[in-house]
């Protein structure tokens, strides 16, 4: 299978912490929060749209909220292909850092 | 959340994220907007959100109408391949629709021009004329244009309502500069002139222009050809104005911009009229008229009848002084008020405008009237052979409509089909504009000048008319093409439809009436025409030379210059007068007379020996004006028969009648048989022949013989010159003068005639299109004919039958509608010609003939063809 890129599996896995509260806003500052690094509101929405294209996750429309200025909020939730596309990721990850010596003691 | 985000950004973005998915992202932008609201400046906050639309729009934009984009680019494709193998048909369309165009669009400018008179003016619609009504005028136009000059201190004084007023006269003056004289035109004005029309000055003050009496107002190119580009405000100007022999100086003190060319007044300067000759023996005086007067309406004042009514009573109090209007009082004149921008185009029915610029409003409708028939009859022809032809793409249409076109897609796809071909057409239309624009303002007799090439209304209007006339020819067959269904289309691929054919047929009849009208109406205009130049106005006008004499100081040594003139033997007979035969301008209702019960409205004609004579005009009773009676120069009239009648005389009593004009006394010693002195468009009135006073030389009239003109008229332009030196020579035959009064019917004919040719052209190429469809389609009926054995009449008759039917049809509704609009027409002519059957039938003769010979052009070749050819292939 096609191996996700280290943003889109960021997003699946915030996708999946998030559950109910999955969509665009919150999920940048998930990743924000967990990698310190900024992303823009259009980093989000291309692997978002490239993962539903893989049928990875799904998505369906909120009821229309006051806050958000009467607008749909498009909640995301994980599809089995996807639980399987990370469970996979998480394997080989296991699989490569098999041997390697405990991260702490550096490399050199 | 109290944020808002900029509204217009919203907005584009709400307009460009319309599909369902890309919804909410409109609220996830908002929502970020909003927290960025609350960490940083709004201003970054904005940016941010800017930033988004542009970074949005393009993609979503492309992605909304890139199949109507795509199908667009499908349609012109195909358009342009039909037109490209399609070439006869094309050149049809395109040929008669970019005639059609550049036709409308030239008329266009015209009426554009003749509607854009005096808009230049600051508040011009709250300038007004005051005419005056003359209740005494025999019959016919009763609206004077010229008024007292106290009127306008009159209406100042007593009606607030009026801001300011001013009186006008055109007048000319010679100008003497270092290097030579010249005429122009100039106006005396008094009043608040230059508060009531506003002019863009360049040097001067309009405030104190016209302070000084003797002050003048040069406009730029008479400035610019006096003194270059020196600002020659204080210098001195000399200049000698008509009918007076010395030099004025005059003061300039200012100048302005050169008038546009849509002003009803045209002049080269603006002098007060305090320093003119006139203005002490018209100053106060109510009974004399003589200038235009205008006024302007103060920002609150309504023009209303109570305000008419009490001008009127105003006026006539001031003319009840008059005796005559004490005994008749029904007879009191009356004062309205012209709105000034009527006045270019409206003042046909109000007498003395003279000096003026006027068009007349019925020729703006008539010109405007044939521009959109020419239009309309191109677009009929496109709505014919697209719908007749309809036939050929209807697999298209079939296919189309299998693959999933809507209805709407196909309507969209014809009208854009008209459209592609009106826009090409116009490009075609403008070269011919360009081209054809010099002759036609010179016919419409118009300075329209050819920059509106360069304005954006002119463009912008191209453009305009170029999509309508697409949306209107493309609409028709736009919604026929579209109802074919493809069942029908695939099972039968031959028949259109009934009610297409019906259409079809209406449209042609429609263009063929259309043009008939056209036809009679140039044959009548152009009889009507030749009527009036060739029928006896009682006085022959061949190879009579007149000069105009401005110089004052000519009359008092008239006899001398005629006695000098008869030496050459190529001037049979020489007299002069106070105008042509041809316009007598001047008239009065002042005339006394023993038993006088009427007022009458006499004109003024006042003339030197054997004036009449030259010009055979014949006497009914006593005689002409002769050397042998002395005192037929001092108290002697003659009389026309219109005179006498209205006096209520027979020619023979009226002979030795004593007569009083003004303070002068005098005997009825002749009366003369009518001739038409004023337009043809009006009737006969009375007229009052006087003996010529040296001040009444401003024509000379000579009879002379028709070889050697050339010399003969170098010879009086010699003599003159030794009494009159500084003044130019200008001379005209009187037959010239004759028809330059006719101009504009004329040119109205002449342009009638060239627009008619040319809608006869656009309808019979469209006919010829459908025709030689109809052959191409009937060809294997013809061939089988034939080979049946019709020969080459009978089948003629058998596919001419139709197109003539209709045809036949189109008479029909032509005459009754020609008849009409031309006896309208002809109502404006005193004398006319009657509308005979003879007219009707040659337009139909001239109709049928060339209807025929394009359709039979096809008809011939298909019926002459071997059938073999046509039955060969199936």
């Amino acid at each position: 299978m096609k191996l996700l890129t280290r943003t889109e599996e960021f997003i699946l896995l915030s996708v999946w912490k998030l559950q109910q509260d999955a969509y665009s806003i919150p999920i940048r500052e998930k990743l924000i929060e967990i990698t310190g690094k900024e992303y823009s509101l259009g980093a989000i929405y291309m692997p978002l749209e490239r993962l539903e294209k893989r049928r990875l996750i799904t998505s369906h429309f909120s009821e229309s909220t006051p806050e958000r200025g009467g607008r749909h909020k498009r909640i995301y939730s994980l599809t089995d292909a996807g639980k399987n596309a990370l469970q996979e990721i998480y394997q080989v990850q296991q699989t490569f850092w098999q041997g390697v010596p405990q991260l702490m003691f550096g490399w050199s | 959340m109290p944020y808002r985000p900029p509204r217009l950004a919203e907005k584009i973005l709400e307009y460009v994220l319309y599909d369902d998915v890309w919804k909410s992202m409109l609220g996830d932008l908002y929502e970020y907007y909003c927290m960025l609201r609350e960490t940083e400046s709004k201003t970054r906050a904005d940016l941010w959100y800017w930033s988004q639309v542009i970074r949005y729009t393009p993609s979503k934009l492309i992605h909304k109408y890139i199949w109507t984009i795509q199908m667009f680019i499908n349609y012109l494709k195909i358009s342009s391949r039909r037109l490209w193998n399609n070439k006869s048909y094309s050149f049809i369309n395109i040929s008669g629709l970019a005639i059609g165009l550049a036709s409308f669009l030239l008329i266009g400018l015209f009426v554009h021009h003749e509607l854009s008179y005096d808009k230049h003016f600051e508040d011009t619609d709250r300038i007004f004329r005051a005419i005056k009504r003359d209740a005494t005028a025999h019959q016919g136009n009763n609206w004077v244009g010229v008024t007292p000059m106290p009127m306008h201190s009159g209406l100042k004084e007593n009606f607030p309502e009026f801001e300011h007023t001013t009186y006008v006269s055109p007048t000319n003056g010679m100008i003497k500069s270092e290097t030579e004289s010249f005429y122009e035109d100039g106006l005396y004005v008094g009043g608040e002139f230059f508060e009531t029309f506003s002019y863009d000055w360049i040097h001067g003050n309009p405030d104190i222009a016209l302070d000084d009496p003797s002050s003048i107002i040069l406009t730029r190119s008479l400035s610019e050809k006096l003194f270059g580009n020196k600002n020659p405000v204080g210098e001195l100007l000399g200049i000698i104005p008509v009918y007076e022999t010395e030099t004025k100086e005059k003061i300039i003190t200012g100048v302005i911009e050169d008038l546009p060319t849509t002003s009803h007044l045209h002049f080269s300067y603006v002098a007060n009229e305090k320093a003119s000759v006139w203005h002490e023996g018209n100053a106060g005086h109510w009974d004399s008229n003589g200038y235009f007067t205008y006024v302007k309406l103060g920002e609150q004042a309504k023009l209303n009848n109570g305000l008419r009514e009490k001008l009127t009573t105003y006026y006539n109090a001031q003319m009840m002084t008059r005796a005559y209007y004490k005994k008749n009082p029904d007879k009191l004149p009356g004062i309205g008020l012209q709105p000034l921008l009527d006045v270019h185009l409206k003042s046909m029915h109000i007498n003395h405008n003279r000096g003026m610029n006027l068009g007349d409003i019925k020729y703006v409708y008539t010109l405007s009237l044939i521009g959109f028939i020419i239009l309309l009859i191109a677009c009929v022809n496109y709505m014919n052979l697209a719908t007749a032809r309809a036939i050929m793409r209807a697999k298209e249409i079939g296919v189309r409509k299998v693959i999933g076109a809507l209805r709407s897609n196909l309507i969209m796809q014809f009208i854009s089909e008209a459209v592609l071909l009106s826009v090409l057409s116009i490009g075609l239309a403008i070269l011919l504009v360009r081209v054809f624009f010099p002759p036609f303002a010179e016919l419409v007799s118009r300075d329209i000048g050819i920059g509106f090439f360069m304005t954006i209304e002119f463009w912008l209007s191209v453009l305009g008319i170029s999509l309508l006339v697409g949306l209107i020819a493309g609409s028709y067959p736009a919604f026929y093409m579209s109802s074919l269904r493809p069942s029908g289309i695939f099972k039968n691929l031959t028949k259109g439809g009934k009610g297409n054919v019906w259409m079809r047929n209406a449209l042609v009849t429609g263009q063929f009436a259309i043009t008939t009208v056209l036809i009679i109406s140039s044959i009548v205009i152009f009889q009507q025409l030749d009527y009036i130049r060739t029928t006896d106005v009682g006085y022959t006008r061949d190879q009579i030379l007149t000069v105009q004499i401005q110089d004052e100081s000519v009359g008092k040594q008239y006899e001398t210059l005629a006695q000098n003139l008869r030496r050459n033997s190529n001037i049979l007979q020489v007299s002069t007068g106070n105008d042509l035969p041809n316009n007598v301008e001047s008239s009065t209702s002042g005339i006394q007379w023993p038993g006088k019960e009427e007022r009458v409205k006499f004109y003024l004609h006042n003339i030197h020996y054997d004036f009449y004579e030259m010009m055979d005009i014949e006497l009914v009773a006593g005689r002409f004006f002769s050397e042998d009676f002395s005192t037929d120069k001092t108290d002697a009239f003659i009389l026309n028969e219109s005179a006498v009648t209205q006096m209520g005389f027979t020619p023979e009593e009226v002979l030795g009648t004593k007569m009083k004009k003004w303070n002068k006394e005098g005997e009825v010693i002749g009366v003369i048989k009518d001739f038409s002195f004023l337009s043809f468009r009006l009737r006969q009135e009375a007229l009052l022949v006087g003996f010529a006073q040296p001040h009444d030389v401003n024509y000379l009239v000579m009879k002379v013989r028709p070889d050697n003109l050339q010399e003969t008229v170098a010879f009086v332009e010699a003599q003159l010159k030794q009494f009159s030196p500084d003044y130019p020579f200008e001379y005209a035959f009187l037959d010239d003068a004759f028809d330059n009064m006719y101009k504009t019917d004329l040119n109205l004919g002449t342009l009638l005639n060239a627009f008619t040719v040319l809608a006869l052209f656009i309808a019979c190429i469209g006919l010829f299109g459908l025709a030689s469809f109809m052959m191409e389609q009937r060809s294997k009926e013809i061939g089988i004919r034939k080979v049946l054995g019709a020969n080459v009449v009978q089948i003629l008759t058998h596919v001419n039958k139709d197109f003539l039917k209709l045809i036949g049809l189109s008479f029909l509704i032509a005459i009754p509608i020609g008849w009409y609009a031309m006896n309208s027409w002809l109502q404006d002519f005193a004398y006319k010609i009657e509308l005979g059957p003879g007219i009707f039938i040659g337009s139909i003769a001239i109709a049928i003939a060339v209807a025929l010979l394009t359709v039979s052009y096809k008809s011939m070749k298909t019926a002459t063809a071997n059938p073999v050819n046509s039955l060969r292939s199936e």
